[in-house]
């Protein structure tokens, strides 16, 4: 998230995100074999995506499971979700919206 | 009273270029913010008929009035069907854009690649489930530069619709054609 974004919302997100996350990542693990994750990381920028993109996890076929978060254009509210390859990546899962200050850049 | 049991979930987009985004967001104000609840969280003690856990999705193919209009999807609204009826047939008055009810939790993901380039889009499901809404956005960083012209360009190509029985390799395929028309009309 970066320094900054971890300063203003890393307990909210720890509390509320990352245990849902953390369950869900579990679950798509019976499924499938983790071999590998792909972060936010991009060439250009701060060297972190501006998207939605978090992180995902990959077997050897690819993304399995997909950890999302959407800002809106104040920048003052995210929701966290996640998607799977069980439905071509196609809907929402968990969905839980944080309310916060403006947020600066993901990685600041 | 409302129960979890019965409750439909409901997301409704408006598409389609250089929108009526005062009259849009006229109607947001007046008619669904009285009815927002808090997101994920279906108060108990309601209304019955208020059965349709709702929100709004706005789509300009005009990127610069798509900014005016991208947090309306961060609001949640508890609404009975005959109220998101009405609205329906409000947003319908004002001539510009289409209207289809969606699946709530299906806003999804789609890439693809050409010339080792990514290309992105979001993806929506009608209620129907006969059709996949594919709309160009602003994740892969290729997409900024056509999003950016995509007002320019026919109606037709602002938006795809493929049939939602194509396999998710036929999506990637027909989302590919389009792209590469886009390019060719942008150069």
């Amino acid at each position: 998230m970066g320094k900054e974004v971890t300063k203003r919302i890393g307990n909210e997100v720890e509390a509320k995100v990352i245990p849902k996350f953390k369950d869900a990542a579990e679950e798509a693990g019976k499924k499938y074999t983790y071999k590998s994750s792909k972060g936010p990381t991009v060439s250009g920028g701060n060297g972190i995506n501006q998207g939605e993109h978090i992180i995902s996890l990959q077997d050897n076929a690819g993304d399995y499971i997909r950890f999302h978060v959407n800002l809106n254009s104040s920048r003052n509210t995210s929701t966290w979700h996640w998607h799977l390859r069980d439905d071509n990546f196609q809907w929402h899962y968990g969905q839980i919206q944080l309310k916060h200050n403006s947020l600066p850049k993901w990685g600041d | 009273m409302g129960g979890l049991s019965n409750i439909k979930k409901i997301l409704l987009l408006t598409y389609g270029c250089n929108l009526d985004h005062s009259n849009i967001n006229y109607l947001v104000k007046d008619r669904l913010s009285p009815f927002e609840i808090e997101w994920g969280n279906i108060p108990k003690n309601v209304d019955g008929k208020r059965n349709v856990l709702f929100q709004y999705d706005v789509y300009d193919a005009n990127i610069e009035n798509n900014n005016k209009v991208s947090d309306i999807y961060f609001h949640q609204y508890l609404i009975s069907e005959n109220h998101l009826n009405a609205f329906e047939y409000s947003l319908s008055k004002l001539n510009k854009g289409m209207n289809t009810c969606c699946h709530l939790d299906a806003r999804g993901h789609i890439e693809i690649e050409i010339d080792h380039i990514e290309y992105s889009a979001r993806t929506l499901i009608p209620i129907d489930k006969k059709t996949i809404i594919i709309l160009l956005d602003e994740e892969a960083e290729a997409n900024a530069f056509i999003r950016s012209q995509l007002h320019l360009l026919p109606a037709e190509l602002q938006y795809l619709i493929v049939d939602y029985k194509l396999s998710y390799d036929e999506q990637k395929f027909k989302m590919k054609r389009w792209i590469q028309q886009i390019l060719l009309m942008c150069k």
